[in-house]
């Protein structure tokens, strides 16, 4: 029964002992989001309410951020972004995933498991 | 002898000397003044009821030797009459009346030789009661019973002398007044029982003639020398081949008077000799100035006349004139011409019972006036009050006359040659007044070389008729005048470049009276000829056997108000060319109404009803034909707006049967079975609208609504429209209405892109509409395809074309298409489509959605059936460029039993995942679903099944073909779970074996956070796409 008790013991222990080991998960504000953000040509943005918009702005282009910029909303659960563009010609979202390696207030880096996105904010 | 010579005159001598002393004996001592006076005036007493003075009464004989006379030296006689003029009934300085004493002696015969009498003044008056001044012998105190018997056996008088007398006739009940001044006039008279025969011979210098008003002779000299008899029993007097002078114009005349008993006979006759008209037209200026004022006459003219009647109480004689002149020229100051050459005959008959039917005939009339001649005759009656002119004319008018009955500073200039007769009827007051519109007017004339030149507008024609009736008895609204035109060939120019020639032209006109601006002007008529050219500029026309009716009436009051016109037209052919522009048309015919709207008579209403057969047009290379094509349009005019479109408010219907379009914009022409529509300002209600271009036909059929707004601005024009067609050329159809509504700007290339297709451009969206077509199309061609049974609604709005649920089949699979293309600019097109394939062979879907190649690269490896959903939008330029930051999309596949075709890359995959050679290249299934988000294109991870083995692939590319993706081998004949990374590109693609990432994806109890992430992600994709199939 004893020895039956500390194997008990060491398996708890081992248990906490594992948790202990895995990596702490990053928690970001996402207050910290809301604004415009640029990243070379592509622009992001971020309102209060989950909404934003989606564009690139490519000089000498007839691009702007009214016309030619997706609509989407966002959610971000601890480092997890989640971005839902919203289709014209439907309604229907896009979404598309990314793990917040760092948000400041002028910087924001993303990544989307194949690479990282650094955006700068703008006014 | 010479004794007895001496002794007989001597004898004489004493003889004379013894007479001598016995007459002056006599005359001084026995018949002294002063005896014979008294004598007189108490004799005169007893004859005379009026006042009478008598001066001293002279016997005489040397002064009226040899006879002697009774010499009164002053005689009044007074009678006065309330209103007559004077009360002196005669009054002379001198009455002498020489008496053959022997007669008296010897035979009691009391012949007078001669009564003198010195500057006598007689006024015979009667006054409004019928009495007369000169009724002045006393009445029998007792009727005398016996009969009648004078106191001498014969009495006679042989002549009267009458020097420097004044004569004065006035009858106040027929309203006469004859005065003859300074009268000289002496009557031999020869008496032979109770005939008298002799000579009357006198001169007045001032005679005058007043009567019923009118002064018909006044103040001018008389004379008159004429052997007389005057029958005493019958008292009868007649002139005998006289001579009259008025005014020194002579006359012949012979006259007969008889005083009957209650009545007097007349028979008076005269011819003149030819006289100078001049001094007639002066003569007759006198009672009829009034109407001769500003005339002027000159020639020769005969006049005779006579007076024929009784002068009864309640009868009058007739008067009769007749002239025949000669050489006769007229000149009119209201005229500016003068009537020359005039010759011909004139009867002037007065009924002095009636003066109503006294007239004036005029005949055997000719005359000319500048180049011009006349003849005819005429009537004028009604001559002592409103005359009435009956003018019959023939007529040489050579129209260069017309022109100074022109005003002065119009520009005209005419010639030619009118032949023809008229006849007026009017009277004269309706002549001063100019009252054209009461006169009965109506001739014909063949004109011919006529020339009529106006400002820079000339007319011509080489023969013409022309009738005209006033007043137009057949059209009470256009009374006036009817004008009948016929010309073989009338040719208009207006400056150098504007041409009309009209042959057989037939032209019927009538108008309201042009000349009251009082009353409406109405005018209609009909027209008709054989054919019209006309050329203006580079322009001409051709009417083949034009005819028609117009009508039209203009308030000349109110210049703002609206006029009415109507006209109808039939014509066999119009052509009309212009530069490349050529119109023919088969017998256009209608009716054009244009008159004040029923609601607002302030604003105009037209209505047009056109009919033709065939119609053939070409412009430049663009050719129209059509059979039959039918208008039925009214249009209201609003004023107030200010755009033209809004001004003008239709409604009708258009019918068009077999129609052909040709233009080189399409290859081929452009068949138009059937048009038929219904218009209203604000609706088009299109009852069949077929059309067939090249391979597509179509039929249109429905309501576009909401016009004025749209043509306000202030709303789209909308559509509701049932579109069926068996096949449809869905290019080419696009290409046709591509860039409708779209200002310069918005279709200018600002980032020219060269086009790739060769087209003129993208297809641009009609704006400022809302049109749904609900299409029906067995056969639609869309790009290199065939759309079979396409259903569906496509609508455009304001620059949006939205594709709604559009079921069809393809070679490749049935399809549903949920689609949206905007062009808000041209360099700046949106495109999005949801489409949803089923049952599709995967290499047609490559075949079919090219750019589905890139999204999903990996299809290219699988053939077979499968399911495809897919939602994609981006923007592109005005070469249908993706504008790749602007993609997004997802999409979904689904597979059964696909073919995995053998390529290189899956053979290198394969021998890294050791896969068994023998493994068949089949796949039982696929499911997979993408993201596309700008450039990239994000494979979430699937899983396939293929023999043995298991695998799920996941990764990204974007479209530069850049791969990075990973598979893991999760189950296999192997022991171990295997995973590869496949990186880079297709000319450089790196495989390398790497750890399983997915290895508890698809067991629930392992799977990780992420996977089931992802999972949900995928679910989400696949629920969003196939929530939009629609059920069959």
């Amino acid at each position: 029964m004893k020895r039956t008790f500390n194997y008990l013991i060491a398996l708890v222990i081992t248990a906490i002992a594992m948790v202990s080991c895995l990596p702490e998960e990053d928690v970001f504000d996402e207050t910290l989001l809301y604004g415009r953000w640029r990243s070379g040509v592509a622009y992001i943005r971020f309102d209060e309410g989950g909404a934003g918009k989606e564009w690139d702005l490519t000089p000498g282009k007839e691009t702007y951020e009214d016309d030619e910029g997706g609509e989407m909303t966002w959610t971000l659960v601890k480092s997890d972004l989640t971005i839902i563009r919203i289709t014209t010609t439907t309604g229907s979202g896009v979404p598309h995933t990314y793990t917040v390696i760092q948000l400041t207030s002028t910087t924001l880096k993303l990544n989307d498991g194949f690479g990282t996105i650094t955006y700068t904010k703008v006014n | 002898m010479k004794k007895a010579l001496k002794i007989f005159l001597i004898s004489l001598l004493s003889l004379l000397t013894v007479c001598l002393i016995a007459v002056g004996i006599l005359s001084w001592v026995i018949f002294t003044p002063e005896k014979l006076t008294p004598i007189v005036r108490n004799q005169l007493d007893k004859m005379l009821i009026c006042e009478h003075q008598t001066g001293d009464v002279e016997l005489t004989f040397f002064s009226t030797f040899p006879e002697f006379g009774l010499k009164i030296n002053g005689f009044l006689l007074k009678n006065s009459l309330p209103g007559t003029p004077s009360d002196t009934l005669l009054n002379s300085d001198k009455v002498v009346a020489t008496i053959d004493l022997k007669a008296l002696w010897k035979n009691r015969e009391l012949i007078v030789n001669e009564l003198y009498i010195d500057k006598a003044f007689i006024l015979a008056y009667t006054d409004s009661a019928g009495r007369t001044n000169y009724d002045i012998m006393r009445p029998d105190e007792e009727p005398d019973t016996t009969a009648f018997e004078l106191p001498f056996k014969r009495l006679a008088l042989d002549k009267i002398q009458l020097d420097d007398a004044r004569i004065v006739y006035h009858d106040t009940p027929m309203d006469m007044v004859l005065s003859l001044n300074k009268l000289d006039a002496g009557i031999n008279m020869n008496w032979k029982g109770d005939l008298i025969t002799g000579m009357m011979q006198g001169e007045a210098t001032n005679f005058s003639f007043y009567w019923d008003e009118t002064d018909y002779i006044k103040q001018i000299p008389l004379e008159i020398n004429t052997p007389f008899s005057f029958d005493l029993k019958e008292m009868k007097l007649q002139f005998n081949a006289g001579t009259l002078a008025l005014n020194d114009l002579t006359f012949d005349m012979n006259a007969l008077i008889q005083n009957k008993p209650e009545e007097i006979l007349l028979d008076i006759a005269f011819n003149s000799v030819e006289l100078p008209a001049k001094s007639v037209f002066d003569l007759l200026y006198v009672p009829f100035g009034e109407y001769l004022e500003g005339m002027t006459v000159d020639g020769k003219t005969f006049v005779n006349g006579s007076l024929k009647g009784i002068i009864a109480d309640s009868v009058m004689p007739v008067f009769d004139l007749k002239a025949d002149f000669r050489q006769l020229k007229f000149a009119y100051e209201s005229l500016p011409y003068e009537l020359y050459d005039m010759s011909g005959k004139a009867d002037i008959a007065m009924d002095l019972n009636d003066n109503e039917k006294w007239y004036v005939k005029v005949y055997d009339f000719e005359g000319k006036t500048g180049k011009s001649s006349f003849s005819g005759t005429a009537f004028v009656d009604q001559l002592m009050g409103d005359m009435r002119f009956d003018i019959d004319a023939k007529a040489r008018l050579n129209l260069v006359d017309a022109k100074p009955m022109l005003p002065d500073d119009m520009p005209v200039d005419i010639s030619g040659l009118a032949i023809g007769n008229a006849k007026i009827k009017f009277l004269y007051s309706q002549f001063m007044e100019n009252q054209f519109d009461k006169m009965l007017i109506q001739g014909k004339f063949n004109v011919k070389y006529l020339v009529a030149d106006y400002d820079t507008i000339s007319l011509r024609s080489k023969v013409a008729e022309l009738a005209f009736q006033m007043p137009n008895i057949k059209s009470k609204e256009t009374s006036f005048v009817e004008l009948d035109i016929a010309s073989k060939q009338v040719e208009v120019e207006m400056g150098k470049n504007t041409k009309a020639v009209i042959r057989n032209l037939g032209l019927v006109t009538s108008t309201s009276n042009i000349m009251n601006e009082k009353l409406p002007l109405a005018v209609n008529g009909s027209f008709k000829g054989m054919d019209m050219t006309a050329g203006m500029d580079n322009m001409t026309a051709f009417m083949g056997n034009p005819k028609g009716n117009f009508n039209l009436i203009i308030d000349m009051q109110d210049s703002t108000a609206i006029p009415v016109f109507d006209c109808d037209f039939d014509l066999s052919k119009l052509a009309a060319s212009m530069d490349t522009i050529q119109v023919d048309i088969a017998n256009p015919r209608g009716v054009v109404l244009y008159h004040p709207d029923a609601h607002d008579v302030k604003r105009p209403y037209m209505q047009l009803e056109y009919h033709s057969d065939r119609l053939a047009a070409r412009m430049g290379e663009t050719k129209i034909d059509t059979e039959n094509i039918s208008v039925d349009a009214g249009v209201a005019y609003d004023g107030s707006q200010k755009n033209f479109l809004l001004q003008w408010i239709p409604k009708g219907y258009v019918k068009m049967n077999q129609g052909r379009i040709s233009t080189p914009q399409l290859a081929t022409e452009i068949q138009i079975p059937a048009i038929d529509f219904d218009f209203t300002p604000d609706e088009y209600l299109i009852r069949d609208s077929r059309l067939i271009i090249d391979k597509s036909d179509f039929q249109l059929t429905g309501q576009l609504t909401n016009v004025r707004p749209y043509l306000k601005d202030e709303g789209l024009l909308k559509g509701d429209f049932n579109f069926r067609s068996h096949t449809t050329d869905v290019n080419q159809l696009l290409d046709l209405v591509s860039g409708m509504g779209y200002g310069q700007e918005e279709t200018e290339a600002k980032e020219e892109t060269p086009a790739t297709n060769g087209s003129s451009g993208p297809f641009m969206v009609p704006k400022g509409v809302d049109i749904s077509l609900y299409t029906s199309v067995n056969e639609a061609l869309v790009s290199k395809d065939t759309a079979r049974n396409v259903q569906g609604t496509v609508t455009i709005k304001d620059g949006v074309m939205i594709l709604e649920s559009m079921l069809f089949t393809t070679s490749a699979a049935k399809m549903q298409l949920t689609g949206m293309y905007k062009s808000p600019r041209r360099n700046h097109l949106f495109t999005g489509i949801d489409l949803h394939l089923l049952e599709i062979e995967i290499p047609e879907l490559l075949k079919l959605i090219p750019d589905v190649d890139t999204i999903m690269p990996m299809l290219r490896s699988f053939a077979g059936t499968g399911e495809f959903h897919m939602t994609i939008e981006t923007y592109l330029d005005s070469a249908y460029n993706l504008k790749k930051s602007t993609l997004l999309g997802a999409a979904s596949v689904r597979g059964q039993d696909l073919v995995l075709l053998d390529g290189e890359t899956f053979t290198e995959i394969a021998k890294t995942l050791r896969f068994n050679k023998k493994t068949e290249n089949k796949i039982d299934s696929l499911s997979a679903e993408f993201t596309v988000i700008k450039n990239n294109v994000y494979v979430y991870p699937f899983l396939i099944v293929m023999d043995k083995y298991k695998a799920i692939v996941e990764g990204r590319h974007n479209l530069d073909m850049n791969f990075d993706y990973h598979i893991s081998l999760i189950d296999s004949p192997l022991p171990i779970k295997l995973g590869v990374d496949v990186k880079g590109n297709l000319d450089d693609m790196k495989i390398r074996p790497v750890k399983c990432k997915y290895a508890n994806m698809y067991r629930p109890a392992r799977r990780t956070e992420v996977d089931t992430k992802k999972l949900e992600l995928r679910n989400m994709i696949r629920q969003v796409l196939t929530d939009r199939v629609r059920e069959e």
